[in-house]
């Protein structure tokens, strides 16, 4: 692994820290999601101030380069979050659809109700005069 | 049997007033509910001036959703059964009856089928909805002459079925994905009128996307799928 790859993973894996810790500060993130974010940043930085690691890797695993184990590394644990992703985004499509749909029968509902209130209440009146 | 007709609207103010008005003139032995999904037009505000029974969502949820608000509504107020319609025109409710009589017979879907008699013309759309006949034919081993049709019954057990689960729209796959599951799925001859105003919201790459993707869930997806029931704590109700 060069230096350059190697400043550029420590720059950004520091960065990419600071700025999840910033967004929990200013409670604009779950704790729970930005786990994720914060084993990964702590992952880049151990790759990139330990590239014996990742060379140790390149050996076994028969790579033409450090820098190729790296990538595959990051690809693929991009596709697996961004796949959870597409799970979490489906179930709160379905909360979200079934709120609206709740809200709109309960809106008719009440109305129903109060109709139904107001006609006795006529009736009621009509009898007394 | 009590028979409700679901009625989705989406920027529908130019037919929806004269297509409830038939309903309630001609048919008033059928209730209907429209379901106002989030219309930025005046459908709203039409139905509400004209007394129409309406369900309003705050936002637009699309024609499954809007679809399966109307069916959560049935299953509460206990309907047998629950007719999809159009809101622009296109069906018409002189052949309810029939579909009805087919219903009674026993089945759980009976589809508004403008081939089951007739032939389809050669046209771009209708090589669309060939490929899903043939794909749903694929696939079950049975024929539905026209599984885009819109016009659709269903009894009482596919109501709770539809109003409780995800991935129940009211689309050819579901149609396909009920069939394997061994739902009984009968058709009967109608005829549908062009739409009568305001302008589709299909166009050909939407209608080119939306063939691609129900040939892909059918083909593909729905095989995979495993029948269990969702409950959902809903109150019946009054």
């Amino acid at each position: 692994m060069s230096i350059m790859l190697r400043v550029l993973l420590i720059t950004m894996s520091v960065l990419s820290l600071f700025y999840v810790i910033s967004k929990i500060r200013n409670s604009k993130m779950q704790i729970e999601y930005s786990i994720f974010w914060i084993l990964m940043s702590f992952v880049m930085i151990i790759m990139s101030v330990f590239p014996e690691i990742v060379y140790w890797i390149t050996t076994t695993m028969r790579m033409i380069s450090p820098a190729n184990v790296v990538y595959l590394f990051i690809i693929a644990i991009l596709l697996v979050k961004s796949f959870m992703m597409t799970i979490e985004i489906s179930k709160l499509e379905d909360k979200v659809k079934d709120l609206v749909q709740q809200i709109g029968i309960n809106e008719k509902i009440q109305k129903e109700i109060q109709d139904e209130v107001e006609s006795q209440i006529q009736s009621e009146m009509e009898k007394q005069s | 049997m009590r028979l409700l007709m679901v009625i989705p609207a989406y920027n529908e103010e130019d037919n929806i007033v004269r297509v409830i008005n038939t309903i309630k003139e001609k048919y008033p032995e059928y209730d209907y509910i429209v379901v106002n999904d989030g219309s930025t037009d005046h459908t709203s505000r039409r139905c509400h001036r004209n007394g129409f029974e309406i369900i309003d969502l705050p936002v637009n949820l699309g024609l499954a959703g809007a679809f399966q608000a109307g069916l959560k509504y049935a299953y509460l107020k206990d309907y047998d059964c629950v007719l999809q319609f159009d809101a622009d025109g296109q069906h018409k409710p002189e052949y309810i009856e029939a579909m009805l009589e087919k219903l009674e017979q026993g089945y759980d879907i009976v589809i508004g089928s403008r081939f089951v008699t007739k032939k389809k013309e050669k046209s771009l759309r209708m090589i669309g909805a060939r490929m899903l006949t043939v794909a749903i034919k694929l696939t079950t081993g049975k024929r539905i002459s026209d599984p885009t049709s819109g016009m659709r019954m269903f009894n009482k057990a596919m109501i709770k079925e539809f109003a409780v689960n995800m991935n129940y729209g009211p689309e050819p796959d579901t149609i396909s994905y009920l069939l394997k599951q061994g739902a009984s799925i009968a058709e009967v001859q109608v005829e549908m009128d062009e739409r009568q105003a305001g302008k589709s919201y299909l166009n050909l790459t939407r209608s080119a996307m939306y063939m691609f993707r129900m040939l892909i869930s059918i083909l593909l997806i729905q095989s995979f799928r495993k029948r269990d029931e969702k409950h959902v704590i809903m109150k019946r109700g009054r």
